[in-house]
C-alpha cells in the first residue's frame, strides 16, 4: 500500500511519469483482480486520459493539485457519465449514465485517476460483500475472508494494493465496516457534508459518502477534495477542509467510552480496543466511562427506516424507461413485478419487502413512526454524551471479517452493524482505524465519534493513534503493485 | 408473525412476485426479521413523531432550467419509439 504522499513525492519529484504509475497500477489489476474481484469495471481508457493531462500539465510546470494523478476506486453506485454503473446489481448491469455525480466531478476537477468501479453489496445493501450480482470481493489479507461491505470491492482495492485510495458509501457503517476489516482507515462524514447527488441512493436520510485510506492523512486529503456546498443536493452544507486543521494531538481532550459496547465485542477486538484506550491515555487523553442504554434499539430502528427509504428509493426500477426488463409477462403489471423481482437479488427483495411492510397501513404507527422517534432518542443520547466529551471510542466491529459464504441468516448478518448503525442515524462524523489483528492475521477497527462537522477532531485523534502505534497496524497485505 | 396470505398481499403491494421463491423460507425470513424489528415496540419515548430528515434542507431557487435532452434520457431504454419509451401491455408485446 502507498499512501498519497509517497505517490506526491514520486510525481512532484520526477522519479516516475503519471502514464508510468497509472499503468503500473492497471498492470496489478490485471494481475490480482480475479482473486480480489475488487473491480467491476476497469477504466483503463479514461485513466490513461488523465495520466496523459497530468503528465502535460507538469511539464509546463503548472502546480497539481493534491490528489492529482493518484489512482483510486470509485464504488459503483457513483454514477459516471458514459461509463457503466452497476450498483452491483442484475437491474443496472448494462446502466450507462447520462450525467456526472457531484463528487465524481470534484475528482475529475482534481484530476486524480479512476482506475475502475469498484465491486460492493447489491444497492448498497450488505455488510460483507457478497450480495453483489458480480460475485463477492476478497479479503486481501486472507481471500477466504470478506472484505466487509457494502463498500467491499473499493476497501480490497486499496488493502490489495490495486489503488492508493477508494471512494465509499456509508448507510449504516459500509465504509467503515470493510476500513475495518480490511486494516485501512474509513471516514464517514457528517450528513450533509459531501454532496449525494449522483449517488445511487439505499437511505436517503442515512447515507453519507467518504473516503477509504490507508492513513488518516490521506483520509483528510480525500475528504477535503469532494466536501463542498452543492446546490444540487438540498441536505448538501460543505463544510471547512480539515487538513489544515489535523493536530495529531489528543492530549487534553476527553475521550468517552460507552459500557454498552463491551457487552457485544469478541474477545480479540476487546482486547485491541483495551490496548488502544489505554494508548489515548497514554497520550495525555482523560477516559469517561458513560451510559449508552438506547444502543439496544439502535440496529432495529436503523433497518426499519433504512429499509422504508429502500422501498421507496428503489419503486422507480420498472423496467420502462432503463434498466433490466423481463422478456414476458402477461400485463403491465406483471411485466412490472417479473422485472423487479427477476433484476433485484435476494437481500434487495427482502429489504423492500421489509420497508414495504413497515410502511403499510396497518403497520406504519408501530414500526415507522416509533422508529422516528427512537432516532430523536438515540440523537438526544449522543447531544448528552458529547456534553461529557470531546470524542466517543469504541470498536467498528464487533468482531473481524467473517468467513466468505458462512450462511448467516438477515439478523445475523444485520448484527454486524450494531457499532456503526447509529451514528448514521444522528448523522455524526466518525472514523475507523486500524488498531490490532486477531489470532488469524485479520484487522481489527477502532471507531471515533465526533460531534456533528468536527472531522477534524476525530481525525486528529486517528492521526495521534497511527503516529503513537508508529504505523504497527497497517500492515502490507503484500498483494497489489510494487513500485 | 407473518402469514402467507399476508406474504402474498405484502409481494403485491411491493411490486415485487413470488414466482420461483421459497415461500416458506421467505415467510420465516420475514418472520425473524420482523421479531428483531419489534424491540423498537418496548423502547418508552416520550419524543415527537414527525419524521426526521437528519438536517435542515437548503431548497434552491425556483428557476426553470432546460430538461436533459430527449436522447440521453432514452439511451437506455430496452425500447423506445421515436420519442416514447415503449411499455408492454399484454403478452410481452409493445404497446
Amino acid at each position: 500500500m502507498m499512501t498519497i504522499k509517497e505517490i506526491r513525492k514520486r510525481l512532484d519529484g520526477g522519479e516516475m511519469s503519471c502514464r508510468e504509475l497509472t499503468t503500473a497500477y492497471l498492470d496489478a489489476v490485471k494481475r490480482d483482480n480475479p482473486a480480489l474481484n475488487a473491480y467491476i469495471l476497469l477504466t483503463e481508457e479514461e485513466a490513461l486520459r488523465v495520466a496523459d493531462a497530468v503528465d502535460a500539465r507538469r511539464a509546463k510546470g503548472e502546480m497539481l493539485s493534491p490528489l492529482e494523478g493518484v489512482p483510486f476506486a470509485l464504488k459503483d453506485c457513483v454514477t459516471t457519465k458514459g461509463i457503466a454503473t452497476t450498483c452491483a446489481s442484475k437491474m443496472l448491469a448494462d446502466y450507462i449514465p447520462f450525467f456526472d455525480a457531484f463528487i465524481w466531478e470534484k475528482l475529475r476537477e482534481q484530476n486524480a485517476v479512476m482506475i475502475g468501479k469498484g465491486n460492493m453489496d447489491e444497492f448498497a445493501m450488505g455488510s460483507t460483500g457478497e450480495t453483489s450480482y458480480f460475485g463477492p470481493a476478497s479479503n486481501p489479507h486472507n481471500l477466504d475472508y470478506v472484505p466487509g461491505g457494502s463498500s467491499s470491492g473499493v476497501a480490497a482495492a486499496v488493502a490489495g494494493g490495486l489503488a492508493v485510495f477508494g471512494i465509499g458509501s456509508d448507510t449504516g457503517g459500509s465504509v467503515r465496516i470493510p476500513a475495518a476489516f480490511c486494516g485501512l482507515v474509513g471516514l464517514k462524514p457528517t450528513y450533509g457534508a459531501v454532496s449525494r447527488r449522483g449517488v445511487i441512493a439505499y437511505g436517503s436520510s442515512l447515507d453519507q459518502i467518504g473516503p477509504i485510506a490507508a492513513c488518516a492523512e490521506d483520509a483528510a486529503l480525500v475528504f477535503d477534495a469532494i466536501n463542498a456546498k452543492d446546490p444540487g443536493d438540498m441536505t448538501s452544507v460543505g463544510s471547512e477542509p480539515v487538513t489544515p486543521k489535523l493536530t495529531g494531538s489528543v492530549a487534553g481532550m476527553k475521550i468517552g467510552m460507552a459500557k454498552e459496547f463491551f457487552e457485544v465485542m469478541s474477545p480479540p477486538v476487546r482486547e485491541a480496543i483495551e490496548r488502544s484506550v489505554k494508548l489515548f491515555e497514554k497520550m495525555g487523553a482523560e477516559i469517561v466511562s458513560l451510559d449508552f442504554p438506547m444502543l439496544r434499539y439502535t440496529l432495529s430502528t436503523y433497518y426499519i427506516i433504512a429499509c422504508a427509504e429502500a422501498a421507496s428509493n428503489l419503486g422507480k426500477f420498472d423496467g420502462l424507461r432503463y434498466g433490466y426488463r423481463t422478456d414476458a409477462a402477461a400485463d403491465l403489471d406483471d411485466f412490472i413485478c417479473r422485472t423487479r423481482t427477476e433484476g433485484f437479488g435476494q437481500e434487495v427483495r427482502r429489504r423492500i419487502l421489509l420497508g414495504t411492510y413497515v410502511l403499510s397501513a396497518g403497520y406504519y404507527d408501530a414500526y415507522y413512526n416509533k422508529a422516528q422517534q427512537l432516532r430523536r432518542a438515540i440523537k438526544g443520547e449522543f447531544a448528552k454524551m458529547f456534553k461529557e466529551c470531546d470524542l466517543l471510542l469504541g470498536p467498528t466491529v464487533a468482531t473481524t471479517a467473517l468467513k466468505k459464504g458462512s450462511g448467516l441468516t438477515p439478523v445475523e448478518m444485520y448484527q454486524t452493524d450494531i457499532c456503526t448503525s447509529s451514528v448514521n442515524l444522528a448523522g455524526l462524523p466518525a472514523v475507523s482505524v486500524p488498531c490490532g489483528f486477531d489470532e488469524k492475521g485479520l484487522p481489527i477497527g477502532l471507531q471515533l465519534v465526533g460531534p456533528h462537522f468536527k472531522e477534524d477532531r476525530v481525525l486528529s485523534a486517528a492521526l495521534a493513534f497511527e503516529r503513537e502505534t508508529a504505523g504497527e497496524y497497517l500492515r502490507a497485505s503484500g498483494m497489489g503493485v510494487k513500485l | 408473525m407473518i402469514t402467507h396470505d399476508e406474504l402474498i398481499k405484502l409481494t403485491r403491494l411491493a411490486k415485487l412476485s413470488l414466482d420461483g421463491e421459497d415461500t416458506d423460507a421467505l415467510v420465516a425470513d420475514i418472520t425473524s426479521i420482523l421479531e428483531f424489528a419489534n424491540t423498537v415496540s418496548e423502547a418508552v419515548v416520550d419524543m415527537p413523531k414527525e419524521e426526521d430528515s437528519n438536517g435542515a434542507y437548503n431548497l434552491r431557487e425556483d428557476v426553470v432550467e432546460p430538461s436533459s435532452p430527449i436522447e440521453d434520457i432514452l439511451l437506455n431504454a430496452a425500447e423506445k419509439q421515436d420519442t416514447y419509451f415503449v411499455a408492454r401491455k399484454k403478452g410481452g408485446t409493445g404497446a
